[in-house]
């Protein structure tokens, strides 16, 4: 019996040391052929298996969100459309979220990001940005009667952001002493908001006015609290030939109008800001 | 890909507040659920002879049932999000930790049950016979040896309820697993502060489990 015991405790041991040894060879290995393969662009790699994987946020409507039948839909997911379409390629939709979206491209499970993926230059340390093809400022969704204006109204009060998004730093910024909330999904902000359990909720002032249209009991409030948020498509680091291409397509998606229609199809209004800075 | 392990380093205060939440959640989920479980467990256990007693053994076997079967994570979002269309605000450390102890009141029922099946009939008759009366005899016999049979098994739920503090960061309440998701959501240092939390949840359940090996000896000395 103890005979018994010690080999199958030492047979398991063995195992598990041929398995680490194999874990560790092939990550000792692969940065070689990963390095080789991340010189292969991604738009080489989609143009020969003719699939585009694009991670999309599906939590946030009407930039993306499932339908009844649980398929992707959204502004953001017809973009995506758009793209695979140029490139003649399968579109393969996975879902991500705010907080996860940049590990998904560093590690090459997705080619691109379509999900209202804001500029900043501490994301742009981690992965490469295109030219933007959709702007927003920040507003504040809050219940009807709450009597919060405005950015001052929020001191002291309970404000919900969605982890990894930039509107924890900003409200930060503004208003030091407010209470910040992080949630999950932009849908548990909605209903913390609705059920009192935060005052007002800080997001994208394209997505906070169709929340509110879609919401009785809520309303946007405030001006922007910020310049304008230029919003664009996530590209992973070291691929200038992708980040090329994937500019090229949002410059024709601009000037064709087809970036201009599609915002229309979802928005129900023209895109409110211009895409160029003036300054 | 390089490391920077500065980044959790600098936000050690973070850290160090959110495995504090997380071991007092834990030690009060542990204590109020083993309370409660044990509850449960009896009203199982009890001869259903007439409407009260039937009532009980129901109540308690479709509330384990129910609890059992559902997963955690939904539980918690329910008690969060859902009872304030019945009118119930719950702050979310309150709603956490209720959700936490509704649901490992549960599994600790069914241990507590187990526990108290396995002791012989012999007992329950030599207590009777010493003249204690159900009570005590329950108090001071049959528990006790129970609680002995059973004690790998709560110790094992011990340290299933730290992980399942990991759960609340739905809801925000800032315990580690909480922390970690936020700064990695400012600085996008994912492994590096992952494997930060995996070490401080080792070190964690390590401690507890020696703990726990240590009451064990103390508690239930094997007498030769």
């Amino acid at each position: 019996m103890k005979k018994r015991f010690v080999i199958g405790l030492v047979t398991i041991l063995i195992l598990a040391l041929v398995l680490s040894g194999c874990a560790t060879t092939a990550s000792t290995t692969n940065p070689a052929p990963s390095a080789e393969s991340q010189k292969q662009s991604a738009l080489e790699k989609v143009l020969k298996s003719k699939e585009l994987t694009a991670a999309v946020i599906l939590s946030f409507p009407p930039f993306g969100y499932k339908d009844e039948k649980g398929e992707p839909q959204g502004y953001d997911v017809d973009m995506a459309k758009e793209l695979a379409k140029s490139l003649g390629a399968k579109l393969n939709i996975i879902e991500v979220t705010a907080a996860n979206r940049i590990p998904y491209l560093e590690t090459g499970k997705a080619d691109v990001v379509f999900g209202n993926f804001t500029r900043t230059l501490e994301r742009a340390q981690k992965i490469n940005f295109s030219d933007p093809y959709v702007v927003a400022g920040e507003t504040i969704l809050v219940k009807k009667g709450s009597g919060i204006k405005g950015v001052n109204d929020l001191k002291g009060k309970t404000v919900a952001v969605v982890k990894g998004s930039t509107n924890g730093d900003i409200v930060k910024k503004f208003v030091p002493d407010a209470n910040i909330r992080f949630f999950d999904t932009s849908a548990d902000c909605v209903l913390a908001v609705k059920n009192g359990q935060a005052d007002a909720f800080v997001e994208d002032s394209n997505f906070i006015a169709y929340q509110a249209k879609a919401n009785p009991t809520l309303e946007d409030v405030g001006d922007s609290l910020i310049p304008l948020e230029y919003n664009a498509v996530g590209l992973r680091k070291n691929d200038q030939e992708w980040l090329n291409y994937v500019n090229l397509f949002v410059f024709q998606m601009n000037t064709s109008g087809t970036n201009q229609s599609l915002y229309q199809k979802w928005f129900g209004k023209k895109l409110p800001f211009s895409l160029n800075p003036q300054y | 890909m390089f490391f920077d392990w500065l980044t959790p380093l600098m936000h050690w205060k973070e850290f160090v507040n959110g495995a504090f939440v997380t071991l007092g959640i834990t030690l009060i989920t542990f204590i109020s659920a083993f309370g409660l479980g044990i509850l449960l467990g009896v009203l199982r256990l009890i001869p259903r002879r007439n409407i009260v007693q039937n009532a009980a053994y129901i109540f308690a076997t479709t509330y384990v049932e129910m609890i059992r079967n559902t997963p955690a994570l939904v539980q918690i979002y329910l008690i969060y999000f859902g009872l304030p269309e019945f009118g119930i605000l719950l702050k979310p450390l309150a709603a956490g930790i209720l959700a936490l102890v509704i649901n490992n009141s549960a599994y600790i029922a069914e241990m507590v049950r187990a526990g108290l099946r396995s002791i012989p009939k012999g007992q329950h008759e030599a207590a009777q016979a010493i003249g204690l009366n159900p009570v005590n005899a329950f108090r001071l016999v049959i528990f006790p040896q129970a609680i002995r049979n059973i004690f790998p098994a709560l110790g094992n739920q011990l340290i299933m309820i730290v992980f399942g503090t990991a759960l609340l960061s739905i809801i925000d309440v800032r315990e580690l697993t909480d922390v970690a998701l936020i700064l990695n959501s400012e600085t996008f240092r994912t492994i590096e502060i992952f494997v930060t939390i995996t070490v401080i949840y080792y070190l964690l359940t390590i401690s507890l489990s020696t703990f726990l090996v240590f009451l064990d000896k103390k508690l239930f000395p094997v007498k030769v």
